[in-house]
């Protein structure tokens, strides 16, 4: 017979951790840590569309509120951790849990968003190395060690400004389906209310890629003349 | 009608398997689905062949023994409707149908579309019930359940335990079916007692038996003949770490 | 008449005997009931009860069905609901009412000390239940709610939707779960009994094939305890599951078990028509239906085709309200059952022809809907509604229901005697596969009720007053009556794979037999077309042998041979069903012989000759068996004419 051995009152009871509900509970805490980071870093970053100066300030600002700084780098580096931990074992187990697939196959509910997550992050993981990298200067755009003219040089070149702004829809395609997910996962549910959750998820997950996606834009040669027409 | 059916043929778990394809011809209208595989099967037996092999028992869609995956959907192309109570009507002449088992590691092929799902039981048995003792109840009228309460848990207990959600699921997840029997007796005052350990030992049950884990892809409610909604996953999982937080 | 049976019935106070009984039998001492073995066959709601409360005490447990899971277990499909006299509803109810309604709805043809029992423990199964979580209908005060069903002029059914026997047998289910986490309960799934082993006239176990890989098994025990249902599809269409059968009881009789009332098979008046001849089945529609539907035919035979929704209120016949003012469309299962033969046999049919008739009437819920409003409607009777129209194609909310009769219950079964133990040392019978509680017809919302009244609270006593005088031992594995009993089965099963000129496969004789036994011994029987089928099945029954096809071997999963084997002994059940209808030369409840009809054309019943149980013995020959007569002793109730005009 196949299967597992049936737990029992006697049987010890796994800690919550083995859980697959619970990493998922973890996963969508997590994931809703790193959105409030993503929203905070896109607010913190329009600076950029101030100048040097302005951004070099910032910088110093974070620099001397090291609880703040070191605190958010912390947490996010928790819930990457977490991410990335669970994500690839439950795609993995998932996958093993349907040894022969269907021939014939007619997805009824899903979303394209929902079957590409594994694919979506790992892009968007990859994609943080190469940010991470064009950040600290590691890639170099420009022969100055100004993070922000390193910065707005890679905007300038059209491969980086591609994969930015794909990064950006791979994004909004990842928290589509995560946001809504989380939701689930985490128990929130009200018959009132379930109509609003997909709008939400939406709504905070293409916001979040176009605000990201215009601060780009406005960094880039063409977005400065346009700022620059306006004033 | 006619009919071209492909069907998975399997002789036992460990066999490979592949398709065979049938000619159906004369296929009423009025026939169930498994009406036209009986004719199908009667035909294989008069010329000497082994017939297909599925599950079916009460052919009226509440016992939950007909499993088959009908061009890709399980239970085929009706809503809300098991296999049994699927009627030719729904298909059109000259259709090609694929007929598959369901596809889930935790339900191993028995042979053709039959597949085993001790493994539902086996969650069932780890937490899915109330310790009362025969006799031992108080008078039913005891403890008042308001109306909408009542409907609610009868509503998660209409699942047959077909499996159609686990094979619906991308990631071949038994949550639909686990947390229909947590919202069930959960919703009752009679399943308080035990609601914690329930959950736990029930969820815990469910990941040893190898089914993958929920995604949220809300496959599961498309293909549950009874329509039981995934709201019931949403509280199973409160429940889950509502157990870890307090005590019942 | 002599009674040559004796049934073990306590004597006294009708409403002391189940008390003073249960004070009269011996226990088993909870340390030693580790040390008994018992076999449940059977996981419907007498078998997974009785599994689970046998369990429960401390039994060692062997359960076994055929279904892939207990819960399949065909009492899932029991819609309308579950009597029991709680008098919630303040109409008068009470047990004695509940025992009296049991007894004239079964036409004085049961026994009144398992009645009343019967009865009485009503009561305790819905606290049971209850108490498992089954989600019965409740009132808006958070009450239980109840309605008045088939018959009853009492509200007294409890229900769940249209679902309450899936609710009831999950709570079983759930039960048996518990048991088996215990470890007390051992669950043997895909597994079915094709023998049963007596060792000194005492049953001591079964030979089981699994019906995975074929194996044959033989299971030793203290006792063995069969809840393996009806025999309804002897008519190949009927209402049970397809897999329902009498393989298991027909084992038990064929070594010794007596059976009883045979020809008592009750027709479902609200059943969807058949379609066509490839039809597999026949779909029953919960007799609650008719609480709020109304059932008429066309008053002239040429508007059987004319549009039922306008068709004027003149030319329609409201044939059971006209005929039975008093209880009108409520009248019970038989009488409605056989006005709609009737009907349909003048000619006043409607929906498709088959075999050049319409059988089907209209069962109309337009005034309903136009009093209550259909939210109302929907909400007793959504799901049927959306049953009917997934199968037929037509919604009850804008066209009426077409219905007919089909076979849907056994009342006949085993005999047992009060403590529900066969003629066989040893083995119980329960439920359906029962003779015992509902005489000649059984009333709406009884069947689920007296399934676990047997299983939760009979059973489980009078096993143990049964083990507490044995000593437990087991019987060793090569004992040569397993050994015998395992060569039976082997030698069978090598027969249906074998026949000397296989031509047909087994549907084939089973169609067959439906047809003559549907025809001869279905909801009118006459001398003369008794005679025939006796006539046709002999000899169907040796073309089964000669000509069954059945393609596969024994040691796989195959479907057609266990089909084959329980087709096999539906063969020889179903000369006795006619043997037994011959034998009773009255009319009473289900049993219509319309050599016995009083001038008004109703059943006339023969309580000088008549008032005894049929209980019949193999012979070693399949058409001579012999009848033993349990003579029925009305002390508490005197039987009356049926009349619900």
């Amino acid at each position: 017979m196949p299967g597992a051995p049936l737990l029992t009152r006697d049987s010890e009871m796994p800690g919550a951790w083995s859980y697959s509900v619970m990493r998922k509970v973890a996963m969508a805490i997590s994931g809703l840590v790193l959105v409030a980071f993503l929203y905070g870093h896109w607010a913190g970053n329009t600076v950029l569309l101030s100048g040097e100066q302005a951004f070099n300030d910032y910088l110093d600002w974070l620099r001397n509120h090291p609880i703040l700084h070191y605190g958010v780098w912390i947490a996010i580096a928790l819930a990457l951790l977490v991410h990335v931990a669970v994500g690839p074992r439950h795609w993995l187990t998932n996958r093993m849990a349907r040894p022969r697939r269907y021939r014939k196959r007619k997805l009824q509910a899903t979303t394209w968003a929902a079957r590409t997550m594994m694919a979506s992050g790992t892009f968007l993981l990859i994609f943080l190395g190469v940010h991470i990298a064009h950040v600290r200067g590691w890639l170099v755009f420009d022969d100055t060690t100004s993070t922000f003219q390193n910065l707005r040089a890679g905007f300038a070149y059209w491969p980086v400004l591609t994969l930015y702004v794909v990064a950006q829809v791979a994004l909004a395609l990842h928290l589509y389906h995560g946001l809504w997910s989380q939701f689930q996962t985490l128990g929130l549910h009200h018959p009132r209310y379930n109509h609003l959750r997909r709008p939400f998820a939406f709504l905070v997950g293409a916001g979040l890629a176009i605000l990201n996606i215009g601060l780009i834009l406005l960094n880039t040669g063409a977005g400065q003349q346009l700022i620059g027409s306006a004033t | 009608m006619n009919l071209t059916l492909h069907v998975w043929r399997q002789a036992d778990s460990d066999a490979r398997g592949d398709f065979e394809t049938f000619k159906i011809s004369d296929v009423s209208p009025d026939m169930s689905f498994l009406e036209m595989l009986d004719v199908l099967n009667e035909g294989l037996i008069s010329e000497g062949s082994e017939p297909v092999a599925f599950d079916h028992d009460c052919r009226e869609g509440i016992c939950g023994a007909c499993s088959l995956v009908i061009n890709g959907v399980p239970h085929g192309p009706q809503k809300a409707t098991t296999t049994c109570q699927l009627y030719m009507r729904e298909f059109d002449d000259g259709q090609a149908v694929w007929i598959e088992p369901w596809r889930v590691g935790a339900f191993p092929v028995v042979r053709d579309l039959v597949v085993d799902r001790s493994a539902f039981d086996r969650i069932l048995q780890a937490g899915g019930y109330v310790s009362v003792r025969t006799g031992a109840a108080p008078d039913g009228n005891t403890l008042p359940v308001p109306k909408d309460v009542a409907d609610r848990a009868f509503t998660s207990a209409t699942c047959i335990g077909c499996g159609a959600c686990a094979a619906a699921c991308p990631s071949s997840s038994a949550s639909l079916f686990v947390a229909a029997k947590i919202s069930h007796l959960g919703l009752l005052p009679q399943g308080q007692v035990e609601r914690n350990s329930r959950v736990r030992m029930m969820l815990a049950q469910m990941d040893g038996e190898g089914f993958g884990h929920c995604s949220n892809h809300a496959e599961c409610q498309s293909a549950c003949p009874k329509e039981i909604d995934i709201g019931r996953i949403a509280r199973m999982n409160r429940d889950l770490y509502r157990s870890f937080v307090r005590r019942t | 008449m002599i009674s040559d049976l004796n049934a073990n019935e306590p004597t006294g106070p009708l409403e002391n005997r189940w008390t003073r009984h249960r004070f009269d039998m011996a226990l088993v001492n909870p340390a030693n009931r580790k040390k008994y073995r018992v076999i449940v066959v059977g996981t419907g709601l007498a078998g997974g009860s009785a599994a689970a409360t046998l369990g429960e005490m401390g039994y060692r447990v062997k359960s076994f069905c055929f279904q892939d899971s207990p819960r399949r277990a065909h009492s899932i499909a029991a819609q309308g609901g579950i009597n029991a006299a709680k008098n919630y509803q303040n109409d008068g109810d009470s047990i004695w009412r509940l025992f009296y309604d049991t007894i004239k709805g079964g036409d004085f043809r049961s026994r009144e000390s398992n009645v009343y029992r019967l009865a009485e423990i009503s009561v305790n199964i819905i606290d049971q239940a209850v108490a498992q979580g089954v989600p019965f209908a409740r009132e808006y005060s958070g009450l239980l709610a109840n309605r008045s069903f088939g018959g009853a002029q009492v509200s007294r059914t409890f229900y769940a939707r249209g679902q309450t026997g899936q609710q009831l047998l999950l709570g079983a289910y759930q039960a048996l779960n518990r048991q088996v986490a215990a470890g007390t309960v051992t669950l043997h799934p895909r597994t079915e009994m094709l023998e049963l082993i007596v060792i000194d006239g005492r049953a001591r176990g079964i030979v089981t094939r699994n019906l995975v890989d074929g194996s044959i098994e033989s299971h030793t025990a203290d006792c063995v305890v069969l809840c393996t249902g009806g025999y309804g599809n002897a008519y190949y269409l009927s209402t049970n599951a397809k897999g329902c059968n009498t393989s298991a009881a027909w084992r038990a009789h064929r070594h010794g078990a007596l059976f009883a009332n045979p020809c008592f098979t009750q027709i479902h008046p609200t059943c969807i028509p058949q379609s066509g001849t490839y039809q597999s089945k026949l779909t029953l529609m919960s007799e609650s239906l008719r609480n709020d539907g109304r059932v008429w035919a066309p008053l002239h035979t040429d508007d059987s085709e004319a549009d039922p929704a306008t068709l004027p209120h003149d030319r329609r016949d409201y044939f059971l309200e006209r005929r039975y003012p008093a209880f009108g469309n409520l009248v019970p299962r038989d009488i409605a059952s056989r006005a709609a033969k009737e009907v349909c046999d003048q000619g006043h049919g409607v929906g498709p022809e088959v075999n050049g008739r319409r059988l089907g009437v209209y069962l109309d819920f337009s005034e309903a809907i136009e009093q209550m409003g259909e939210a109302r409607i929907r909400e007793r009777y959504g799901n049927l509604f959306e049953m009917y129209e997934r199968i037929t194609g037509e919604s009850p909310y804008t066209t009426p229901m077409r219905i007919y009769p089909a076979i849907h219950y056994a009342m006949g079964g085993l005999w047992v005697d009060y403590n529900l133990m066969t003629s066989i040392d040893g083995l119980f019978a329960t439920g359906e596969c029962n003779f015992s509680d509902h005489g000649a017809n059984r009333l709406g919302a009884s069947a689920l009720m007296q399934g676990l009244a047997d299983g939760y609270f009979v059973v489980p006593y009078s096993v143990g007053n049964y083990l507490a005088r044995h000593e437990p031992n087991s019987v060793p594995g090569d004992h040569a009556a397993v050994n015998s009993a395992v060569t039976a089965v082997r030698d069978r099963i090598e027969r249906l794979l074998n026949a000397p000129d296989p031509q047909h496969p087994p549907e084939y004789f089973h169609r067959k037999l439906g047809q003559i036994l549907w025809d001869n011994c279905g909801m009118t029987r006459d001398p003369v077309a008794l005679r025939e089928a006796l006539a046709r099945i002999p000899p169907l029954r040796e073309q089964f042998w000669r000509e069954v096809k059945v393609t596969g071997s024994g040691e796989t999963f195959n479907q057609t041979l266990e089909r084959a084997g329980r087709i096999a002994d539906f063969m020889e059940l179903g000369e006795l069903m006619c043997i037994d209808a011959l034998d009773r030369n009255e009319s009473c409840g289900s049993h219509a012989r319309t050599d016995h009809v009083t001038d008004e054309g109703e059943a006339r019943r023969d309580d000088e000759n008549y008032s005894y149980v049929a209980a019949w013995e193999f012979s070693g020959d399949t058409s001579s068996p012999n009848l033993h007569r349990e003579q029925l002793r009305f002390e508490f109730v005197h039987p009356s004419v049926r009349s619900y005009k």
